[in-house]
């Protein structure tokens, strides 16, 4: 079949051949994801670094413990206007211990949501800023209760994401 | 791979050679001399077992046990003629003294053994894994030919890639530049024999020395590469002319006619070699008073094995291209595959190579080396092949040397003149040998020389620095007492990324590699920037978010006083070394652009395949002439009935502002030209632009792109990865691989 619209091609190359219109493209929204990614088979934003609090995923499971005080800081490339995204997981073991946990989410040191943690599994954030972001910006991952460890620091909530989204305009 | 797999694939396909040489010329009732054999049944029978293979690749029929029976059959057909056939014609020549035999022998052997070494080492070279050895392994995975349209050297005609197939069948990368060698370790006899015909002896083994020694002959003729094998068909082809201007006999001109198209079919610029074995048989029959009649005889005899030994190559490229000559003459069959410009590109990149002017090619090829490979500094001796010009034999192969050579200046690579070294090697060995009383001698010492200065350990002292000349001689690497895979992962960049592709990358889809081209030693299929259509598009894609002038949009407002018609063309007015680009073409009356409809038809004068690309609604997909444009060019689009417009608005990238276009309107059936005025306005990059980039190359059918550190873009695929949309899967020898989410 292909050899035959080859050669089709090939007998018709001498006459001027025309086209139908194609079918109109339509331009999708693109959002930029200014993220710290834990999840290594994805890309985290080259200006994300993590200050404290994170615990570093050595298993490269995609997700890492955070302490009670987490702080990651951002460089962001220009003041614009962001929504403000996060997505950790409260796990059963933890809950089961120390009863429905709070998660503070912090933008340079301002409330922007808080989270109930009653129940395990994901829990995903997101909230529109009101204000556009200076370009260096710190987000804050408060948590309470968490479980505390005989050594090392205590377990609170799994962190697979954190960071902004914005349109790209 | 081990070592004894592929010495015994080598030597089947030699042996497969030999016979399938030795039906042909027993078949045609060619009786040749003592000694002859050796050369003329193996280059002949090459011949043969190409097109053989050639056919069972395009019945996808390439398995190892059908190649092992058709070899075996030739075995048995071969024995069984040789058993029955009279012997070969004594030498009537005075044997060559043993001094002189030691001469030949003891270099050859010598030099056989370093060459053997570098043969069995891994397959690493450039070409070797990009194509000649490349292809062949994908058309063994496929069983066959298959198509191949993102890659324009499947459109080279390979008829060496044939015996390195039947070689890969059996002993894989290695074996296929084994068989490569065999063309060198057998031509010097070639050489010899003619030598010996002409009454030369001595001269042909300095001129199979000068040749079989040269560090550019013992490169190319031990890694996959063809040239060597295209020099060994050339003068086969030559070598039977020989036979039948000196003794006579009609059926020499069948394998010449054979070999003058198998020329072709190793290497597309040794078409010469048809042209001139017509010249020759025709000039021949001039000289000695043949009737018309018989010249066209004879002419008709070469044209016809030259055409059944070439055409097969140029029918697959015309079902599968659209071009008999494909990737060569774009222009002159137009093609989705190739754009002419990329060609003309490649063109004006072979023939200034390094910036080497005409002027230093003499020094560059024998002794510099920027054009990739040296000959040796003996062959700055070469205008003593002039001296040959006093005997009728040096005459004659002076003049085919002309033919072979004159290609040289489509491509001023130097393994471009390895096709026409033997006949260049013999005009200077008998142009030295001419010189009275000290000739010989002078030869032999020429030889002597050239044998030291062409040893790999000894080229560093009179070349410096990087010469593309024969660098691992380590038989422990050609044994495998050092393991193939520890060889390719120490001593060639690309390897490992290939490793990743083969990993990481789902068969069927596209990896964009604007700087790995191996195709090998992995099983994915990847898109360089100029091997075809699609790669020249995907790379300027690429360009759009990296160059500004590529990104930026220039918008284009066409004014001229209203008028009906059904049909309007934008004309190029103008002459450029760029193609002309156009993003978006709309139409309108005053402020109302006048809606696209589907019963719209649209064209171009030049790739008119793509020309969609201009209607599609998208800023980052265009219609390219994909040729450089020049005046009276045009892109139509036909309203199927009469409307009233009085603007065109044309979007296109801002390196095309340069670019004057014309609008004319078809009006009573003839095409008029509108006075327009024309008012433009830049758009700078968009910020969605590397997202739209990277959408328009998913839908090319290209999820991945393989970069290079350093490589045009890479800074900023990594410092703008988010903005791309993209993912770092992996990285390997500075290669980084990336995703398209």
């Amino acid at each position: 079949m292909k050899t035959i619209l080859i050669l089709s091609l090939v007998l018709t190359a001498c006459r001027e051949v025309s086209y139908p219109v194609p079918p109109q493209r339509v331009m999708p929204k693109y959002h930029l994801n200014a993220v710290l990614e834990l999840d290594h088979t994805r890309t985290s934003w080259p200006g994300a670094s993590v200050v404290s609090g994170v615990l570093p995923d050595d298993q490269g499971v995609g997700w890492s413990w955070i302490s009670p005080h987490s702080t990651v800081r951002f460089k962001l490339d220009e003041a614009a206007m962001w929504v403000f995204e996060a997505k950790i997981t409260a796990v059963e073991a933890v809950l089961a211990k120390t009863g429905p946990q709070t998660e503070n989410f912090l933008v340079n040191g301002h409330p922007v949501k808080t989270l109930v943690l009653d129940h395990a599994g994901s829990w995903e954030v997101q909230v529109p800023l009101p204000d556009a972001l200076p370009a260096d910006t710190t987000v804050e991952l408060v948590s309470e209760p968490c479980l505390a460890q005989p050594e090392g620091l205590p377990l609170c909530v799994l962190l697979h994401r954190v960071g902004f989204t914005r349109e790209l305009r | 791979m081990n070592p004894l797999r592929i010495l015994f694939a080598a030597l089947f396909v030699y042996l497969m050679c030999r016979a399938a040489g030795c039906l042909l010329l027993r078949a045609v009732a060619l009786r040749l001399r003592r000694g002859e054999r050796v050369f003329c049944e193996f280059v002949t029978g090459a011949a043969v077992v190409s097109s053989l293979v050639f056919l069972l690749a395009a019945l996808h029929l390439v398995y190892t046990s059908v190649l092992v029976a058709l070899g075996l059959l030739l075995f048995l057909a071969a024995g069984l003629v040789r058993y029955q056939a009279p012997p070969d014609e004594p030498d009537q020549t005075t044997p060559l003294p043993l001094a002189w035999r030691l001469l030949f022998f003891v270099p050859y052997a010598i030099f056989g053994a370093l060459y053997v070494i570098a043969a069995m080492s891994p397959e690493i070279s450039p070409d070797g894994t990009g194509y000649h050895v490349g292809l062949v392994s994908r058309y063994y995975e496929h069983r066959g030919f298959f198509m191949i349209p993102n890659n324009m050297f499947a459109g080279l005609a390979g008829g060496v890639e044939m015996l390195f197939l039947a070689g890969f069948a059996l002993g894989r990368h290695s074996a296929a530049a084994m068989v490569h060698l065999l063309f060198l370790l057998t031509l010097p006899f070639g050489m010899m024999a003619w030598a010996r015909r002409a009454g030369l002896p001595k001269a042909g083994v300095i001129a199979a020395l000068l040749f079989y020694m040269a560090p550019l002959a013992g490169k190319d003729g031990t890694i996959a590469y063809i040239d060597v094998a295209t020099a060994a068909v050339a003068f086969g082809a030559f070598f039977f002319l020989e036979v039948w201007r000196q003794e006579g006999p009609e059926n020499a001109l069948v394998p010449a006619g054979v070999l003058a198209g198998f020329a072709f079919a190793c290497k597309i610029t040794a078409a010469t070699t048809v042209v001139c074995a017509l010249l020759y048989v025709l000039v021949t029959g001039v000289v000695h008073h043949a009737s018309r009649r018989l010249s066209a005889r004879r002419l008709g005899v070469v044209a016809f094995f030259a055409t059944l030994f070439a055409a097969p190559w140029m029918l697959k490229d015309a079902i599968q291209f659209g071009n008999p000559f494909f990737p060569l003459f774009n222009h002159w069959f137009p093609n989705p595959f190739q754009y002419p410009m990329v060609e003309a590109e490649m063109r004006e990149l072979m023939t200034t190579v390094n910036g080497v002017p005409f002027s230093r090619i003499p020094w560059e090829a024998t002794v510099g080396g920027k054009l990739f490979g040296v000959l040796g500094p003996v062959f700055l001796l070469s205008p003593l092949a002039l001296l040959s010009l006093r005997t009728k034999a040096g005459r004659r192969v002076l003049l085919v040397f002309i033919p072979l050579f004159l290609p040289f200046f489509t491509n001023i690579n130097a393994r471009f003149l390895v096709p026409s070294l033997p006949f260049l090697a013999l005009g200077l060995a008998l142009g030295i040998c001419s010189i009275p009383r000290v000739g010989t001698a002078l030869a032999v010492a020429a030889v002597l020389l050239h044998a030291g200065l062409s040893w790999p350990d000894f080229m560093n002292r009179w070349s410096p620095g990087f010469q593309w000349r024969i660098d691992q001689t380590d038989w422990r690497v050609a044994l495998r007492v050092i393991p193939e895979k520890k060889y390719l992962e120490d001593s060639w960049r690309d390897y490992k990324p290939g490793l990743l592709l083969d990993r990481f990358v789902p068969p069927g889809e596209l990896v964009f590699s604007p700087g790995m081209g191996q195709m090998a030693y992995q099983h994915r299929d990847v898109l360089g920037t100029a091997d075809s259509a699609l790669g020249r598009r995907a790379f300027l894609t690429f360009l759009m978010p990296v160059v500004v002038e590529l990104g930026s949009t220039w918008n284009r407002e066409i004014h001229f006083p209203a008028v009906t018609t059904s049909r309007v063309r934008m004309v190029a007015d103008t002459k450029m070394d760029t193609d002309l680009r156009i993003s978006e073409l709309r139409f309108a009356l005053g402020a109302t652009e006048i809606t696209r409809n589907a019963d719209w038809r649209v064209t171009a004068s030049v790739n008119p395949w793509e020309v969609q690309l201009a209607f599609d609604n998208s800023l980052v997909s265009w219609w390219t002439a994909g040729q450089h444009v020049e005046k009276g060019l045009w892109v139509q689009a036909d309203f199927a009935k009469p409307v009233t417009l009085d603007r065109v608005l044309l979007a296109q990238s801002e390196d095309q502002r340069w670019i004057a276009l014309q609008p004319q309107a078809l009006v009573d059936g003839q095409w008029k030209r509108l006075h327009a005025r024309e008012s433009d306005l830049r758009h700078p990059p968009r910020p969605t632009l590397r997202m739209e980039v990277r959408d328009e190359l998913k839908r090319l059918n290209i999820h991945w792109i393989l970069m290079p550190e350093g490589g045009y873009g890479a800074d900023d695929l990594r410092e703008k990865a988010a903005y791309w949309g993209i993912t770092q899967v992996a990285e390997a020898n500075g290669f980084r691989l990336w995703k398209l989410n």
